[in-house]
């Protein structure tokens, strides 16, 4: 009750502000006159009446202000007279004030984008009801085992298999058209929450591949093919060259962010033979745990099935096959590999804030010494030193929410420019947005480093005593000391902040610097590569399919400029090729031992050629090879290298862990990073096409004509070879390798702007420093001129204040640098946080800025006329 | 600048809300009532007495209106709320305490 008496007065003072200084007047004067006519009473003149009651009375303004102290509403009266007088006083250095608004909207801004697309890609939860008891395997499985973990599980209440990202094509209605697809099982949509728009989901009777073949189509692909017609549902397309039932359409964006496809498909878990379902195809595997049960509950029920899956495999496989498999919460699963780069780039983020703050606190700074004299002339007539503060705090605070306004429009430009820069793999990139909850950051991050900044310079000006100014108008000497030493220790932040971004550009450029000289194995250069994915109506059977690769070969290597044209069933740098479990001779698997495994690729003869991929030894495929019933293979270096040092290898024999028969070796080729530039290259072996038949291929042409001039000529000799298969992923394959430098490449760019702006505003912060501290020793400096000291030893006074600033920078910012890089080692490739290299051009970088930031005070220190300084000071 | 002492401070708000008990009044009329009630002992400084009024008003103890005074002028009157008058018998109690203990401890040394 009373509180409420209380806030209804507060809310009343508050609201009614000019009717309570009238009234609040009206009982002061109301007083006086009561008090006037009692001494008339008592036979005062009305004059001198008047005069001893005031006296008595006191000063009305005193008694007004102690009453609006006592009734609690001053602090907002005086907020907006120290916003106004703030105002007023910004006025007369309107830049400072520009420049200092600007450099906060530049640090709350790109804060406040940072923290929206940190929030939309780690933070924010997925969008699938209960998502937080949703799991990912971190291995993937044959679709075979999917029943058997479904029959097994005691502490999974659903589970599903995903295969997010394949391609198949649309039949061809007016052009062959690639599509992007995903497999599911039929658990999967109701484990997600997933309903769909129109018609069913998949049933467990579209998954054993008996029953007619089904799709499901995404909203989007609805819309742009089939103008989002009703009647859809029941209707047929062909995909990859089967008719298939339209039995429903999914709503937009359904499987947010675990897949995207056009297309989803059931995935087919019973009725193939052994190889396709236990061998060939791999799914994620995702599961919804029981109540009361954890990830490592369900870590534990998966290993404990291990045995039970491997048992069920066609063939034998290794003991400790599936020992390490892991549940990880799907969100952590999504985001795992990004979540370091975005802290990375978060932490870049932070500093820049940091230093934009300290930067216009040493401007704030600034001002308040400039503004002393006023200040002192206020503690004169009687405004306590804590008012005094608090002017100063409403000031900062002002300027800084006009920072935080503006910031929020910075925001918006920098959300676009992230995510622009940042890599498109990024899982949920696309979603982040400028909501609430970005709004509330802005905010977040305008009054935390507004409050905390603000208060130096408050906490400065109720500590010094300001009545001497007054006294000896001197001009700011007495409290110079102790405002430097706060300004240079905001300097030094900046410089370290510095230190620690330029350091990370540096690492990060050294890395990619190393990995575009790392030699990927092969030579990109004058190479065109596409995918080519016929379906059945150019692949009925093996026999055709191979008729349509050597009808595309034969046109293609009639084509003039053309040097070389090959086949195989990966790009290099490009996914990779798959590993399999195979048997080597002479390498027996002791029981209990994982299965030999190796990338295969299936290759053409003329592919090597055309990628320039070496053959160390034996030689390559032959034609005859794809028909000739004597299975061959290809290895590379690394696998001699481990299995046969020293060996001649060509005549060793190999086979998959599934076929009794071997297949033998004959010709050694070099390796081939297919994993990435910055992985070494896998095993690898070479099948010769003919000997296995993948149906889609990629192509690779050497020609020294323009590439978009081979790349049109490639269409159109697929398509006359053709019309029905699509072409897809054309490009020079010169794009894959930039494509593999991509993500530290943008991981670099953002960095290293980041670490620009820090850098030039920790440049402008030093010459602040520099520059204030040397007009205020104008006298000193004076003095030692006069007697007799060279402009040259001046110059090295102020130069020696730079360094010096610089040295505390390094020896703060240096251990956070390595601290960084340690955190972020698997990002760097070819150096470490320690690199004496990367720290040399780090305080090279940092000594150039801090000689530039330097050179004009120092200049200006050498030119003081000794006469005037003194004279003046 | 400086404040009365918090013992006076607190005194000068217990012989408002005693004054109040009786009736409301004007700011005036409570200073003059106490010079009257101590026989010309305890001046009130006139212009704390307002500080008082409006920090006991806010903490809910008493409330104004607006009145007409003795001569038909426009008054702010302030009365006892009932927080107040439970309050004047808390500050009571404890000043006849408080003044009996000093007075002990006057008499006796």
């Amino acid at each position: 009750m009373r509180l409420l008496t209380r806030l209804r007065y507060r809310l009343r003072a508050l609201l009614g502000g000019a009717r309570a200084e009238q009234d609040l007047a009206d009982e002061i004067a109301f007083h006086l006159e009561a008090q006037v006519a009692a001494y008339v009473e008592q036979g005062l003149d009305s004059a001198e009446a008047r005069t001893r009651a005031r006296r008595e009375f006191g000063s009305p303004d005193v008694v007004a202000e102690q009453c609006r102290d006592a009734r609690g509403v001053r602090l907002w009266g005086d907020a907006l007279r120290d916003v106004r007088a703030g105002w007023r006083a910004a006025l007369r250095a309107p830049g400072t004030m520009v420049a200092a608004v600007l450099t906060l909207a530049l640090g709350i801004g790109s804060a406040t984008a940072m923290f929206t697309v940190i929030d939309a890609v780690l933070l924010r939860p997925l969008p699938f009801p209960a998502a937080d008891r949703l799991v990912r395997a971190d291995q993937v499985v044959a679709p075979g085992a999917l029943d058997v973990i479904a029959a097994n599980t005691t502490v999974l209440a659903e589970v599903g298999i995903l295969q997010p990202e394949i391609e198949v094509n649309l039949g061809a209605i007016a052009e062959p058209q690639r599509l992007r697809a995903s497999r599911i099982s039929a658990g999967v949509l109701p484990m997600l929450g997933i309903a769909p728009r129109l018609g069913r989901s998949f049933t467990p009777d579209d998954m054993d591949g008996r029953s007619a073949p089904v799709v499901l189509l995404a909203h989007g692909l609805w819309q742009r093919r089939f103008a989002g017609r009703d009647d859809i549902v029941g209707q047929s397309v062909r995909i990859d060259g089967t008719t298939r039932e339209v039995v429903g359409v999914l709503p937009a964006g359904a499987l947010g962010p675990l897949a995207d496809p056009d297309v989803v498909l059931p995935a087919t878990t019973r009725g193939l033979p052994p190889p396709e379902l236990w061998g060939s195809s791999y799914y994620q595997f995702l599961a919804r745990v029981r109540d009361g049960g954890g990830v490592q509950a369900a870590t534990g029920d998966l290993r404990r099935m291990a045995p039970i899956i491997r048992d069920s495999y066609p063939w034998r496989m290794p003991d400790v096959f599936g020992a390490e498999i892991a549940a990880l919460p799907l969100l952590e699963s999504l985001v795992g590999d990004v979540r370091q780069r975005l802290l990375l780039l978060g932490l870049a983020v932070g500093l820049l804030l940091l230093t934009a703050c300290a930067n216009v606190a040493t401007l704030v700074l600034a001002r308040a010494v400039v503004r002393e004299r006023e200040f002192a002339l206020r503690a004169a007539i009687g405004a306590s030193s804590r008012r005094l503060a608090r002017q100063l705090l409403t000031e900062t605070l002002a300027l800084w929410m006009c920072g935080g306004l503006l910031g929020w429009g910075v925001a918006h430009v920098a959300l676009t420019a992230l995510q622009a820069w940042l890599p498109p793999d990024m899982p949920r990139l696309a979603a982040p947005s400028l909501d609430v909850r970005a709004w509330l950051g802005c905010l977040g991050f305008t009054l935390l480093t507004g409050l905390v900044f603000g208060l130096l310079p408050a906490w400065r000006i109720a500590r010094i005593d300001l009545l001497p100014f007054l006294k000896t108008n001197d001009g700011g000497v007495a409290t110079t000391a102790g405002r430097q030493v706060v300004v240079k220790a905001l300097v030094v932040a900046q410089l370290a902040s510095a230190v620690v971004l330029v350091s990370g550009s540096v690492l990060l450029s050294r890395s990619l610097w190393n990995l575009a000289r790392v030699s990927p194995g092969f030579d990109a250069g004058d190479v065109v590569s596409a995918l080519l994915t016929p379906d059945r109506a150019a692949c009925a059977d093996d026999a055709a399919c191979a008729t349509f690769y050597a009808n595309v070969r034969d046109r293609l290597a009639g084509l003039p400029q053309v040097s070389a044209v090959g086949f195989a069933s990966a790009a290099p740098l490009d996914a990779g090729p798959l590993a399999f479990a195979i048997d080597i001779e002479g390498h027996p698997v002791a029981p209990g031992a994982p299965a030999h495994t190796a990338s295969r690729l299936v290759t053409t003869p003329g592919y090597l050629d055309a990628v320039d991929q070496p053959v160390l030894r034996g030689r390559d495929f032959v034609e005859a090879d794809a028909s000739s019933g004597d299975l061959v293979v290809l290895v590379n270096e690394a696998f001699v290298r481990r299995y046969w040092p020293g060996q001649d290898p060509i005549g060793k024999r190999i086979r998959y862990v599934w076929q009794p028969t071997w297949r033998r070796v004959v010709g050694v080729v070099g390796d081939v990073r297919h994993a990435g530039l910055a992985a070494d290259a896998p095993l690898a072996f070479h099948v010769p096409y003919g000997q296995d038949v993948p149906r889609d291929l990629t192509v690779f042409v050497e020609s020294s004509a323009p590439w978009l001039q081979v790349g049109r000529e490639l269409r159109q000799v697929v398509r006359a070879t053709h019309p029905d298969v699509p072409v897809s992923k054309l490009g020079p394959l010169r794009g894959l390798v930039d494509a593999s430098l991509a993500g530290t490449s943008a991981l670099l760019s953002l960095l290293s702007a980041f670490g620009g702006v820090v850098l030039l505003l920790g440049a402008i912060g030093t010459y602040g420093v520099l520059a204030s501290s040397v007009s205020t020793r104008r006298r000193e400096i004076g003095i030692r001129l006069a007697l007799g000291a060279s402009p040259r030893s001046v110059r090295q006074l102020v130069l020696r204040d730079a360094f010096r600033l610089c040295a505390a920078a390094f020896a703060l910012g240096l251990p956070a640098a390595w601290w960084t890089a340690r955190q972020a080692e698997h990002l760097l490739f070819g150096t470490s946080g320690r690199d004496l290299t990367a720290q040399l051009a780090v305080l090279v970088v940092m000594t150039a800025v801090a000689l530039l930031a330097a050179g004009l005070p120092a200049l200006r220190a050498a030119r003081v006329d000794p006469l005037r300084a003194v004279r003046d000071a | 600048m400086s404040r009365p002492p918090d013992m006076l401070q607190g005194m000068l708000d217990l012989l408002i809300l005693r004054v109040l008990q009786l009736e409301s009044m004007h700011g005036w009329a409570i200073g003059h009532r106490i010079r009257q009630l101590s026989d010309e002992v305890l001046q009130v400084q006139q212009g704390s007495l307002y500080p008082a009024l409006h920090k006991l008003e806010e903490q809910g103890w008493i409330t104004s209106t607006w009145g007409e005074s003795e001569n038909r002028r426009r008054a702010k009157y302030y009365a006892l709320t009932r927080a107040g008058r439970r309050r004047v018998a808390e500050e009571t109690a404890q000043w006849e305490r408080l003044s009996a203990a000093i007075a002990l401890v006057v008499r006796t040394t």
